[in-house]
């Protein structure tokens, strides 16, 4: 993982809204993906599977399409709106999270535009601005 | 009867672009046992792919309802498409739609992506995100 990604994930998990989910992908040390067992516990694959839950070094890893998938569904469930989506401008060259709420138009929050230089440091900006909510 | 979600799992993998991607859950019937079960696919240690993952069931199809396999899927339709920006949007109808429930079958789902024949953006709907995203994996050129 590169150090901008690492970065990246370091700013998800400091959000409030942030949390492992089933599937995402550890890219920090284990690179191994989150699974739910029968009870619904995370534990990592093919690591260690007496281990419950996440490991504090464990960074979610936004190169795989699955873990962006799930931070997709943390950002809808942060921000209340099932309707968020990110997409590319093309004028701007930039991705922005959006919401139909707002007749498809670039997600204000607190008067921000969650922009981001690909789709998941927009979406991670997404999460940080519903910190503020 | 399959269910809903179950009969557009197996038009995804009815696609000629489909497959399986590392982090998708497959469900499907357990072989020996002969009951219904999932499975979250990865590939390990490049000994075993991620359709062998799978295909450990039978009759396998993707779990639709994961958060996890949907980020698979428009991965997979913009690899089909050649257009790395696609992009899912809900439409204006979406609230609408939520608050009509499941008997509403206006589309509240629109994926965008840009046609490598004509150079020009489609836009292919669906009643679900995950709806549009297969018409799309069924589309692609």
């Amino acid at each position: 993982m590169t150090d901008e990604l690492k970065d990246l994930g370091r700013r998800a998990i400091a959000c409030r809204g942030w949390k492992w989910l089933d599937g995402m992908l550890d890219g920090n040390i284990h690179e191994q993906r989150y699974s739910a067992d029968n009870q619904g516990f995370l534990e990592l694959n093919d690591f260690d599977w007496s281990h419950k839950g996440a490991y504090p070094n464990s960074l979610p890893d936004f190169s795989d399409p699955a873990t962006v998938g799930c931070l997709l569904a943390l950002v809808r469930e942060a921000m209340k709106d099932p309707s968020i989506y990110a997409r590319l401008f093309l004028r701007e060259g930039r991705w922005c999270t959006c919401s139909d709420a707002y007749m498809g138009t670039s997600l204000l929050v607190n008067g921000k535009y969650l922009w981001g230089d690909t789709e998941a440091e927009a979406l991670v900006v997404a999460l940080e601005a519903a910190n503020a909510l | 009867m399959p269910s809903e979600t179950e009969a557009l799992g197996r038009r995804a993998v009815a696609c000629p672009k489909w497959r399986w991607l590392p982090g998708m859950v497959a469900r499907g019937t357990n072989r020996i046992w002969g009951w219904l079960s999932w499975v979250r696919v990865e590939a390990f240690s490049n000994s075993e792919t991620c359709g062998e993952k799978a295909e450990q069931l039978e009759n396998p199809y993707p779990d639709l309802n994961d958060y996890a396999t949907l980020g698979c899927l428009l991965r997979l339709v913009r690899e089909a498409w050649g257009d790395n920006y696609a992009w899912m949007r809900a439409t204006n109808r979406y609230y609408a739609f939520s608050e009509r429930g499941a008997d509403c079958c206006e589309p509240a789902w629109i994926l965008h992506v840009l046609d490598p024949l004509t150079q020009t953006y489609r836009k292919i709907p669906g009643i679900t995100e995950a709806e549009a995203l297969i018409a799309a994996l069924e589309a692609a050129p």
